[in-house]
């Protein structure tokens, strides 16, 4: 009975596994990422990750949840691919982490979540990082007021240098 | 101002294949948007699918195909415009994004992509549908835009060489006659 409640859970695990796709494991990510810098023309963020999953245990079709920074995102297949956009003003700059999650890590995360756990505990099978330099919104400061401000100081001068010569 | 009133076309969602009451089976509502405020030439057009499963059932296989950039006229810069969805479980969503660069300006009609996927579990039988239109673009060409809305840093530059003969010329003859002045008028101030 005791031998019976240990094996239960794998059982049940390969079981689940057979029916809802293979299991990867040893899971090896290759990533290219893109994000959108020119914030003057867009109006959102696009955060891009495409990649390929290789399984050491040459599992195929891996149904696959990802959980970034907006939250779940769904996996896209042909070449695997997550994608979310963030509003210019509140998107986030940096490395964003991708965890890439299969069916049980999906629904181990669903729970923690439901229950209000912390959901970092659950152990994602491969995490990508996506970098995001920031996006250019524009010069900081326009190149008329540069032009401006060189006038007035250049005015300045001359109108002290003059009102000393008159003095 | 163009670009406001275009991307606002855009959130026009159309209801794809609508069919079968009572029966347990997925319906999937598809947009197709430009999130952005200029179209321009050799720049990022950003484009996001965002898939809404209104039925009762998942929707398996989703597969979305958007044929209409070709890569003669467009580069692909981010993301893929075939991809497959496993699974879309109902009252779920699923967003898809990718970045292009036209290669050409002009007018550019963007219209709707090709959604496939099986409305049930159990169901062999494909549905077809299609996302929203954004509809008529005009994408300006990148001389025009930059012409616009670049800082001009160069043309500045410019503007400050021209401007130096003008003040340097007067400056310089008024700093010479300044040195020499200075020169005669501070011994007697050491004397004092």
């Amino acid at each position: 009975m005791v031998k019976f409640n240990v094996l239960f859970p794998f059982l049940l695990l390969s079981f689940l596994g057979k029916i809802k796709g293979d299991i990867c494991e040893g899971a090896q990510v290759d990533a290219v990422g893109f994000t959108t810098e020119d914030a003057t023309l867009v109006t959102k963020i696009a955060y891009i990750a495409d990649f390929t999953l290789t399984c050491s245990n040459g599992a195929k079709d891996v149904s696959l949840y990802a959980e970034t920074n907006a939250g779940l995102v769904g996996v896209a297949k042909s070449v695997d691919g997550v994608s979310w956009t963030e509003d210019t003003a509140t998107a986030p700059t940096g490395e964003q982490p991708i965890r890439l999650f299969d069916e049980h890590g999906y629904a181990a995360l669903k729970k923690a979540q439901r229950s209000g756990e912390d959901s970092s505990a659950v152990k994602p099978i491969a995490t990508v990082k996506l970098y995001h330099p920031g996006a250019y919104r524009g010069p900081w400061v326009q190149s008329e007021t540069i032009a401006i401000i060189a006038i007035i100081i250049l005015y300045y001068y001359a109108y002290s240098q003059k009102s000393i010569i008159m003095a | 101002m163009k670009g406001l009133i275009f991307v606002c076309l855009f959130a026009f969602v159309c209801k794809v294949f609508c069919e079968g009451e009572v029966e347990e089976k997925a319906h999937l509502l598809a947009a197709k948007r430009v999130h952005n405020l200029y179209l321009v030439e050799g720049r990022d057009i950003l484009i996001t699918y965002s898939l809404h499963n209104i039925g009762s059932s998942a929707a398996i296989n989703v597969q979305l195909i958007d044929s209409s950039f070709s890569t003669h006229d467009f580069d692909i810069v981010g993301g893929q415009l075939q991809v497959k969805f496993d699974r879309i479980a109902p009252g779920a969503n699923v967003s898809h994004a990718v970045v292009i660069r036209p290669k050409k300006f002009g007018y550019y009609n963007f219209t709707a992509a090709e959604l496939t996927y099986q409305s049930s579990e159990d169901s062999t039988e494909i549905q077809t549908g299609f996302t929203s239109e954004p509809g008529e673009g005009a994408i300006i060409a990148y001389r025009d835009y930059d012409k616009k809305f670049s800082p001009h840093v160069f043309d500045w530059i410019i503007f400050a060489f021209l401007l130096i003969p003008a003040l340097a010329i007067p400056f310089s003859m008024w700093y010479k006659i300044k040195v020499k002045y200075e020169l005669t008028t501070k011994p007697r101030a050491k004397r004092e």
